[in-house]
């Protein structure tokens, strides 16, 4: 193995190992066996759901006759999934990392550090891909002719991540180098990302609508051709790769693999010229040396707890991008809902034979189904890292650190609920005893997303970790928090969707009181905590 | 002011950091701790200030149980780390006000403190400044003064004198001195022997978790430095 070749294996190695914390877990010999039995269902259920989704929409195409459309699916649900969220997490795992200058020290050239990061970010964007197109291949699999199919397939696997983890880092960097020019980067790389996250979200949502809202008036054929044309265009090396497993088209998988693997050659070796200029504006912090004393504010201890904990959250660009995403995109649905009106977001449902019926009650639950999935508590005791000993020796009660944190979530939850109602009650006329019981429901789920947070960080905690990245994106308490925010709004929607005979209100009313005494039950169950776990 | 009774704490995988260890600590005392990297030191520390649990033994201050009473204990006691690490989003006077407002400090004498010690460590200027931009010596010296600004009547330093310039390192030693003449206690570890034989009336020395030495300076050292002492004890056991 020539030097350059055996420095990328170790720092692709440590970066792998520091992200799965396979060191701690070899280091203690035990490595907690509950809690990593418990990590493992929640992956496995998270899997589970998504490879079955994925599978059943492949078997589904291939009943319609629309097989040719199952390799394009793959690639392009694979594809967009992975820019969204790798994207997302650039920051923190491209640029940003507490060990930049550990490593930059090190001889090692700047391109291999940019793959060796790169490449941290293309192994899980890969098993993510194996899963998604693994399992629709399997449903693809009557359909093939011959051999060459399953090898562009495999290759495909292999590649398919690539280009979407180019595009998302190219992004990111822009967005990084763009923000490093201004005086309050950090400022302008929150705002900068959040943009670009709503972009991507409306610039793939219309994509599809349009074209959606045709599908109805065609027939089978027309229909598949019509769904190409919605993949092509929303992700286009999806063509390339649908015509070399389809047709065997060697040429296409050529050109597929070729773009790939040159797209992230250019990106490579572009960011290596600018790559320590970005780093260095992100990381550079204002010195004045000026300070005056002057009158200082005075606080309560919660008050100053939580001044402290908002500025953790505000301070951050991938906490507020990752964890405020579900209150953005809550008030930009119901925003659409306001402006452009309930076929905005629901066109895909028309023409389902009595969908129109369930349109405006599904609308309603779009809060409840989002704003969970803004979950700043849940890991926010992980957050505290190495400053940990600081509220560890303080003298306050563990409640109103809990507390603290629980209240910044609300800060950005509530307002956002009440925002998100108030675009849906005018967009949708409704009644007001549904709109006070759809509302109280929103702002019930946010105070439970809150303290459940807490006490899932409490069951998952993590506080030696390298970049915020590793605990907001790719902690088991992050998952837990967003996913099962997230799947508890789609059970509460589909029983207030189920039950439509039953007037709304009486039904969002009784949610509301089961969120609020499960909120008051895990509120107390926080009060019996003793002490915070640290892993010494 | 400061009790450690049999303390016992093991780590998850069963290393025994601090076996059996008693001390005591009394009002006026400057408490010298030393040993061996990964003797026990820090460990004992961070059981004293709360920080982390132990299985057996107990530890008081002035008089508060740190298990029973812990925000009794934490209200008078005062911890710093041996690595400074603060919040790095705040600014060093918003880090100093944060925690003047957790001791509920009044604002008069949060003004007033922090005022006199970011001068006496030279500082003041930079306490607009993110606490990301500091050097480590400015991180301690803001973990310092921190500290020391809700008066605490124990003092707990891990390492306090690392990465301090030489004028903080002589402000550091006058503030401790001062803090014992007011009737103050302070329990700290170092490495720098000639520092805690100059600085200390007690001195107590573990060993692979044993206190192996303890009592006054004066009597233990005699015609020796504390450096010969050290290597005598822990190099002959």
């Amino acid at each position: 193995m020539s030097k350059a070749m055996r420095q990328l294996w170790l720092l692709i190695r440590v970066q792998v190992m520091n992200a799965l914390r396979l060191d701690g877990l070899r280091r203690s010999g035990t490595g907690k066996p509950g809690r990593f039995v418990l990590m493992g269902i929640l992956y496995a259920f998270v899997a589970v759901m998504l490879l079955g989704y994925c599978y059943m929409l492949a078997m589904g195409l291939g009943v319609l006759g629309l097989a040719r459309l199952i390799p394009l699916y793959a690639l392009t649900i694979s594809g967009l999934v992975t820019i969204f969220f790798t994207f997302l997490k650039a920051n923190g795992s491209l640029f940003g990392c507490r060990d930049h200058e550990l490593i930059t020290a090190l001889p090692v050239p700047t391109w291999t550090v940019i793959t060796s990061r790169f490449a941290v970010l293309y192994l899980f964007n890969f098993v993510f891909s194996l899963g998604v197109m693994g399992v629709m291949g399997a449903a693809y699999i009557p359909y093939a002719a011959g051999p060459l199919p399953w090898i562009f397939w495999v290759g495909g696997i292999l590649l398919g991540s690539l280009i979407p983890t180019t595009v998302a880092s190219i992004a990111a960097a822009l967005v990084a180098a763009v923000s490093s020019r201004f005086r309050y980067s950090n400022a302008v790389y929150i705002l900068l990302t959040l943009v670009m996250v709503m972009g991507i979200l409306v610039f793939s949502f219309r994509l599809g609508g349009m074209d959606e809202s045709q599908l109805n008036a065609g027939t089978i054929a027309a229909l598949g051709d019509q769904l190409a044309l919605v993949l092509t265009r929303l992700y286009p090396p999806a063509a390339w790769f649908g015509a070399a497993v389809c047709e065997s088209d060697a040429a296409a998988f050529g050109a597929f693999a070729g773009s790939s693997i040159l797209l992230y050659l250019v990106f490579a070796a572009v960011l290596s010229v600018f790559y320590q200029k970005i780093q260095d504006g992100l990381t550079a912090r204002r010195t004045t040396r000026a300070y005056k004393m002057g009158r200082l504010k005075g606080r309560s201890a919660l008050g100053a707890l939580y001044h402290k904990e908002w500025k953790s959250f505000t301070s951050s660009a991938v906490y507020v991008t990752n964890m405020g995403v579900g209150v953005l995109m809550s008030v930009a649905a119901a925003a659409a809902v306001c402006f452009l009106g309930p076929d905005s977001i629901m066109g895909s449902l028309e023409g389902l034979a009595g969908a129109e019926a369930y349109i405006g009650r599904i609308l309603l639950y779009l809060p409840v189904v989002i704003l969970p999935m803004s979950n700043t508590a849940c890991v926010s005791l992980s957050l505290e890292g190495r400053q940990l000993w600081i509220i560890q020796s303080a003298p306050v009660a563990l409640r109103d650190i809990f507390l603290s944190k629980i209240l910044v979530n609300m800060t950005i939850g509530l307002p956002g609920a009440a925002l998100s109602c108030l675009f849906l009650f005018i967009g949708l006329g409704t009644e007001p005893a549904d709109a006070a019981a759809i509302f109280l429901l929103s702002a019930s789920a946010v105070c439970l997303t809150s303290v459940s947070g807490v006490w899932i960080n409490l069951k998952f905690p993590r506080y030696q970790w390298e970049n915020q990245t590793q605990i907001v994106k790719q902690s088991a308490a992050s998952m837990c928090g967003i996913l099962g925010g997230l799947a508890g709004g789609i059970i509460l929607a589909f029983v207030g969707v189920r039950l439509s005979a039953v007037p709304l209100w009486m039904i969002a009313g009784g949610e509301c009181l089961a969120l609020v005494l499960l909120t008051l039950l895990i509120w107390t169950l926080l009060g019996r905590v003793k002490r915070l776990e640290t892993e010494g | 002011m400061l009790t450690i009774r049999h303390l016992t704490k093991t780590y998850k995988g069963g290393k025994r950091a601090v076996d059996d260890l008693s001390l005591t600590v009394e009002n006026g005392d400057i408490y010298g701790f030393i040993g061996h990297n990964g003797a026990g030191k820090s460990t004992t520390i961070k059981a004293v200030v709360g920080v982390l649990d132990f299985e057996s033994g107990t530890i008081e201050i002035d008089g508060h149980d740190v298990k029973r009473e812990p925000l009794a204990c934490k209200q008078i006691t005062a911890y710093i780390p041996d690595n400074p690490d603060l919040y790095e989003h705040l600014t060093g006077i918003q880090y100093l006000n944060f925690i003047a407002d957790i001791f509920g400090v009044e604002a008069r004498d949060k003004e007033r403190r922090i005022r006199e010690y970011a001068e006496r460590f030279e500082i003041t200027d930079a306490l607009g400044d993110s606490i990301a931009s500091y050097s480590h010596g400015m991180r301690q010296k803001a973990a310092i003064i921190s500290a020391l600004i809700h008066e605490p009547r124990l003092l707990v330093l891990d390492e306090p004198f690392v990465g301090l310039d030489p004028k903080a390192s002589l402000t550091l030693k006058e503030i401790m001195r001062e803090l014992c003449a007011g009737g103050g206690a302070i329990f700290f570890s170092t490495h720098v022997l000639e520092v805690a034989q100059k600085l200390c009336n007690k001195v107590g020395i573990i060993r692979q978790g044993r206190l192996v030495v303890d009592g006054d300076m004066d009597r233990l050292v005699r015609d020796h430095s504390l450096e010969e002492l050290f290597m005598e004890v822990t190099e002959n056991e």
